[in-house]
């Protein structure tokens, strides 16, 4: 079938690799812990808690809980189907690959997080098709965004930016965690986020890492940090800053200098070409130069960056053991965020494009330790 | 996603209403003959962990090991930085990271000698972490445990009902300081008002879908709002979800609707029968789901039937007149449901 619209490009993509693949069908699923693959060949946004796209070579099927199939599928599909149950969409989406008589191979992306009902009904009722795994496959070609995908990803960055705004504004003595991000929280919903993945945290050198808020009311001489992620039309974009509550100590200066010029060693080298095992090693040199190279390790940080798009965390993760090769189209935050004595736990990143010859930061917040108020 | 606060307050919720929880628990499992329960969790699903040890992940994905004797333990995907926060905000005083959850539940069984475990509510546990899991306990036996928490026989648990309706209440304070829907503002503009009223009152996540009436409500998407607007709210405080309908600038004319919808859910009825009556009775268009399987709530097919303790939500749109929105979340019990978000 001729795909016309915004994603025939997009379709035509995920077609040929099911033809590379030897795939008869792709079957994408979603639940609210990752709707990633299914919103990257369905993708407008869906509010039932889970569901499936159905993708032969002829078109698209939609199968959700109902009432949600009464809304607007995406222009990927010509047909939605509703059931009240999960295992009545399960049941759905197994009687329509009969019915369209899907050849022997199914393969399925987001099957990693599927619920055993889902997996199980599947496969009892699939008849002679065969579920065969496709996440990597697809996440190949989530790598490199399209236009469209960029467009997301660009307005998720400027709704970024405009919460940390908020964030600024909201940090002062005596305002609990949690009132900073139910501030943030309703910005980034006004200006159409349709999510965000927020964690922070605030104290000195007794801050290990970044959680939910808490009702801890916050301090003059606080650091306070957070990793800010909207989404937008399906795509995220990631800011991470740190600020101080008054004016900032010798000591959070100093340390916050380490993390800048670790973040700008990222940004220098990355290219086409570079792998994230190369982007790790640029920034973990800054902290080695600087007697902290053992803060660099899993004891005190998770990665020193990652991939993102339709999910916030994507892969590849930069981390010294990843040999994964960087190409031009490819979005991602180096972040060197960790623990350092001088003045705890501290982030500080930008979502970046890859280009051809370098990258282009895509959140355009001022790079800088932030004040806050401390009235 | 759950960016609001996650915080165990013990007056709120006592150490012995958790202890004696993972006690009849213990007992349950004593009396089949089985060594552990296995309880999936995740940022989607955080209703069993936090129903027993009151953990909640912000982000990522768990299997609590609740043995026959001694304390849980957790084999998280979080980082062992965030351990001090997880024992902050739970009971919990044994936890190890995992990258993979089914093999490392397995490894921890096999230490403590357990060989015959229970999957409560299999069904909401990814295959992949099952199939670990039996990979890891050769000569073990792996069983269902459908239904846990109704299987411990606590029927209407009184702090469940006090948390609900704690979670209740906070809607129905951001859906009355919303009050009309606002001329000249947006749907977005309404979704963060309410979001942002429940997460001050201390909910940690929030789904907030709004459209025209007429119609069921979606995703806000920045659209200008005029006359009346169907509003879905569900709201997790504590990790007790409510879930509301409701038709703002309406002047009320759903409330009726919505009230009669918990007259119909009756111990012993099916799905079938309370659409059907629904529909024939108020002319509204009926869905239900139960709260349970560790989500917030789970849709139900028409032959399933409702049962005494149940915490269901009922979300109903007008078939003719205004297309009004409905709904509320109902605990059953003999001689009529109790609204717990009104």
């Amino acid at each position: 079938m001729q795909q016309t619209g915004h994603y025939a490009e997009r379709l035509a993509r995920v077609r040929q690799m099911m033809t590379e693949q030897q795939l008869d069908a792709l079957l994408c699923y979603g639940n609210p812990f990752r709707k990633d693959y299914l919103r990257y060949v369905h993708p407008a946004p869906t509010p039932s808690p889970y569901g499936f796209c159905l993708l032969t070579r002829e078109g698209g099927t939609l199968f959700v809980e109902s009432p949600w199939d009464r809304l607007p599928p995406a222009e990927t599909v010509q047909e939605v189907v509703g059931a009240r149950s999960p295992s009545g969409v399960a049941q759905a989406v197994a009687a329509k690959v009969r019915q369209l008589g899907v050849g022997p191979r199914l393969g399925l992306a987001g099957g990693e997080v599927m619920e055993s009902e889902f997996y199980d009904t599947l496969r009892e009722h699939l008849g002679g098709s065969e579920l065969v795994p496709a996440s990597k496959a697809v996440m190949d070609l989530r790598y490199v965004k399209d236009a469209a995908e960029l467009a997301a990803i660009r307005r998720a960055a400027a709704i970024a930016d405009e919460g940390w705004k908020t964030f600024v504004a909201t940090c002062r003595p005596g305002v609990p965690q949690y009132e900073v991000t139910a501030r943030c929280e309703g910005l980034v919903r006004e200006l159409g986020a349709e999510d965000n993945f927020m964690i922070m945290s605030s104290g000195t050198t007794d801050v290990y890492g970044m959680t939910p808020p808490s009702s801890r009311r916050l301090e003059r001489g606080d650091s306070v940090l957070t990793e800010f992620t909207p989404q937008a039309d399906g795509y995220y974009a990631q800011l991470c800053r740190s600020l101080t509550v008054g004016p900032p100590s010798a000591a959070q200066r100093q340390s916050f200098d380490i993390f800048k010029r670790a973040a700008d060693a990222a940004l220098a080298m990355i290219r086409p070409g570079v792998t994230a095992a190369d982007i790790a090693r640029a920034e973990n040199a800054v902290f080695e130069s600087e007697g902290y190279g053992e803060y660099c390790t899993a004891q005190y940080t998770r990665v020193r960056g990652h991939g993102m798009g339709l999910h916030f965390d994507e892969d590849p993760m930069i981390w010294e053991d990843v040999e994964f090769p960087i190409r031009a189209g490819m979005v991602l935050i180096p972040h060197p965020n960790t623990y350092l004595p001088l003045a705890g736990y501290m982030v500080f990143g930008d979502a970046i494009l890859v280009t051809e010859t370098g990258c282009e930061l895509l959140t355009k917040t001022e790079r800088i330790l932030f004040q806050a108020g401390d009235s | 996603m759950k960016r609001g606060l996650i915080e165990w307050n013990p007056e709120e919720l006592p150490r012995e209403v958790l202890d004696g929880r993972v006690a009849r628990c213990q007992a349950l499992l004593a009396e089949r003959g089985l060594d552990a329960a296995l309880c999936y969790t995740s940022v989607a699903q955080p209703g069993l962990s936090r129903y027993f040890v009151h953990f909640l992940p912000y982000w990522n994905e768990g299997v609590l090991v609740l043995p026959r004797d001694g304390a849980p333990m957790l084999c998280v995907g979080l980082s062992n930085r965030v351990f001090p926060w997880i024992k902050g905000s739970s009971t919990l005083t044994e936890i190890r990271a995992s990258r993979n959850l089914g093999a490392d539940a397995a490894r921890v069984l096999q230490e403590r000698g357990a060989r015959r475990v229970g999957l409560a509510d299999r069904g909401s546990i990814p295959h992949r972490v099952i199939a670990e899991l039996q990979a890891g306990l050769p000569g073990g036996e792996v069983v269902d445990l459908p239904q846990v928490v109704q299987a411990l026989g606590l029927g209407l648990d009184p702090d469940e009902l006090r948390l609900r309706t704690a979670a209740g209440q906070r809607v129905a304070a951001a859906l009355a300081e919303a009050g009309g829907a606002p001329g000249g503002s947006t749907d977005s503009a309404l979704a963060a008002a309410l979001d942002r009223a429940v997460r001050l009152a201390g909910a940690e996540d929030t789904v907030v879908l709004v459209g025209p009436a007429g119609q069921w409500p979606g995703l806000p998407r920045q659209v200008p709002l005029s006359g009346p607007t169907n509003v879905m709210m569900q709201v997790e405080y504590k990790g007790h979800w409510v879930q509301v309908g409701r038709a703002l600038g309406a002047n009320g004319q759903a409330s009726a609707a919505a009230a009669a919808l918990g007259g119909l859910c009756q111990p012993g009825h099916t799905v079938r029968e309370i659409v059907a009556a629904a529909r024939d009775e108020q002319g509204l268009d009926a869905y239900l789901s139960r709260s349970g399987r560790g989500n917030p709530f789970v849709g139900l097919a028409e032959n399933d039937r409702l049962a005494e303790g149940d915490i269901v939500a009922v979300l109903a749109l007008q078939t003719g007149g205004d297309g009004l929105l409905s709904g509320d979340t109902f605990a059953v019990q003999a001689g009529g449901a109790r609204a717990l978000s009104t």
